[in-house]
């Protein structure tokens, strides 16, 4: 309740220091927008269903880039955290390409699929993937070798030492490894859009500066915040807290 | 109370010149020099010794978490192959998994033998009531003191039936007064199941309070130097004076064996 409250206050004191600006009069009202403005433009955008449209799309392309990736990426992950030899072979391949800025994807998936989804689906996918396998190696690495010997004297072996204590065990850093894959993977669809000119959120922005509209601009941005903050919110946040709770991460040590 | 049994049994585990080497980096290093032990059923065995000993790899070894070089090690007259649930482990840590609660870290091991669920609830059930831990089977494993941590473990290691089970310094980590209350504990657990323990440990009182007999390791490379039967009828008092002159005795016993360890420890820095 009390961080609802701290929430609202800093939205508050947010609006009233751009309002402040804009008072102020820096810049023109058409470059730097009032917030009655954006709020404006929110509402035109929400009642000619331009942005459920655009919001479909962009739900579309991130489920199903993110899907893609959370499961490549786990797969891969718990691939490498089981051979060492596969984790000798790809783990600095797979540490170099989690550093490569996704957008740099874009011209070779231009080439390869040209302007359409499968490109958008392929950067997306590649932005998290690597983040996501080389989180859940190093979680599944890093479980405490006493639960392994543990459920080993208890008769676990093969499949279900996997199945019932290892991922188990290694389910915090998997969450994290998804939060991570999944702001990467959003970032790389909000970069495609806004290059593709292609129905979804990030059209809706190219279509605000081409139009010199910069209260749409900010209309969208606002938009594509609220998708985050509520992604994040919704499921990640939700998940970790209950891992915490769960595993008594935050007691005081 | 519970005296040692009196007719012949098979033994529960037999060990026969177990010999173990560690690769170091000043070479080989000879572990465990042929080690023979037998342990009766229904015994409580404690295997005493300074740390460096080889008590610990001794106890892998017969968990079947590590291979000796030489020797053999059976259980009911089979050779044993690898870690299993006739043999399980009570680790110092407790090696509780803090994902189940402590009814569910009960159950584990039961539900790995595909034991219906009722089945399994009801073992799980009887073996937290053993442990008089019966109304915290929701409680998740941080929410639980290290004494009621260290009693869901051995639930859990009780609810399997193993014909031994091993206990790896379960007490070590706890406070003085949990220990000793834990030793009232397992006492009273051991005289009503008749479950076959070895317990390892360093500290002389609580291998004196606990048990039958006691193995008494030598340092480096370790060997069995000596055995002491305990026929103390229990349940023993931390404090009884008639415990004092073997305490006394094992305590001159190892003092050249710590001296020793020590002084490597220290010659090593």
């Amino acid at each position: 309740m009390a961080r609802w409250k701290a929430g609202l206050v800093s939205a508050a004191l947010l609006l009233l220091c751009w309002q402040g600006l804009c008072w102020a009069g820096l810049w023109p009202r058409y470059v730097f927008p009032w917030p009655a403005d954006v709020a404006a433009t929110l509402w035109r955008l929400i009642s000619t269903m331009e942005l459920a449209v655009a919001l479909l799309h962009t739900v579309k392309r991130i489920g199903l880039g993110f899907g893609l990736s959370a499961a490549g990426g786990l797969l891969l992950g718990l691939g490498l955290s089981r051979s060492r030899t596969l984790s000798d072979l790809l783990g600095p391949l797979v540490q170099g390409l989690q550093s490569m800025p996704s957008i740099c994807w874009y011209p070779l998936a231009i080439l390869w699929f040209g302007w359409n989804e499968g490109a958008l689906l392929f950067v997306t996918t590649a932005g998290a993937l690597f983040a996501v396998a080389s989180a859940a190696e190093s979680g599944v690495r890093n479980i405490p070798p006493g639960y392994i010997r543990a459920a080993a004297t208890m008769g676990a072996r093969g499949w279900r030492l996997y199945t019932r204590v290892v991922l188990p065990a290694a389910l915090p850093s998997l969450l994290t490894g998804l939060r991570l894959g999944w702001s990467f993977a959003w970032r790389s669809l909000m970069a495609g859009e806004l290059l593709f000119l292609n129905l979804g959120l990030g059209h809706l922005l190219a279509m605000g500066r081409d139009l010199g509209d910069a209260a749409q601009v900010m209309a969208v941005i606002v938009a594509i915040l609220a998708v985050g903050v509520l992604v994040d919110r919704a499921c990640f946040s939700r998940a970790e807290a209950a891992v915490r709770l769960r595993f008594g991460f935050d007691k005081a040590a | 109370m519970r005296q040692p049994a009196v007719q012949p049994v098979p033994p529960e585990l037999t060990l026969s010149s177990v010999t173990k080497h560690f690769e170091t980096r000043r070479g080989r290093m000879k572990v465990l020099d042929r080690v023979s032990l037998i342990v009766r059923r229904g015994e409580f065995l404690c295997l005493l010794g300074p740390s460096g000993c080889g008590k610990s790899t001794l106890f892998n070894i017969i968990a079947g978490l590590e291979e000796p070089d030489s020797g053999e090690v059976l259980v009911e007259g089979e050779p044993i192959s690898g870690p299993g649930p006739d043999r399980v482990v009570v680790f110092q840590d407790g090696a509780l998994f803090p994902w189940l609660t402590a009814l569910g870290n009960v159950e584990f091991g039961l539900s790995l033998q595909n034991i219906p669920r009722a089945e399994r609830r009801e073992r799980a059930m009887a073996a937290l009531e053993m442990v008089r831990l019966a109304r915290f089977g929701d409680a998740y494993i941080h929410e639980l003191s290290g004494g009621m941590r260290q009693r869901v473990a051995i639930a859990r290691a009780l609810a399997l039936e193993p014909k031994l089970l091993l206990m790896d310094e379960p007490f070590a980590a706890l406070d003085a007064q949990t220990r000793n209350l834990m030793h009232e504990e397992l006492q009273r657990i051991w005289a009503r199941t008749g479950q076959t323990i070895i317990f390892v440990t360093h500290n002389v009182s609580e291998a004196i309070r606990l048990g039958d007999r006691i193995a008494v390791l030598s340092f480096r490379p370790g060997r069995v130097r000596r055995e002491v039967t305990i026929q103390h009828p229990r349940p023993r008092k931390a404090d009884d004076p008639r415990l004092l002159e073997i305490r006394t005795f094992l305590v001159r016993d190892l003092r050249s064996d710590v001296e020793a360890a020590v002084e490597e420890e220290l010659g090593d820095g």
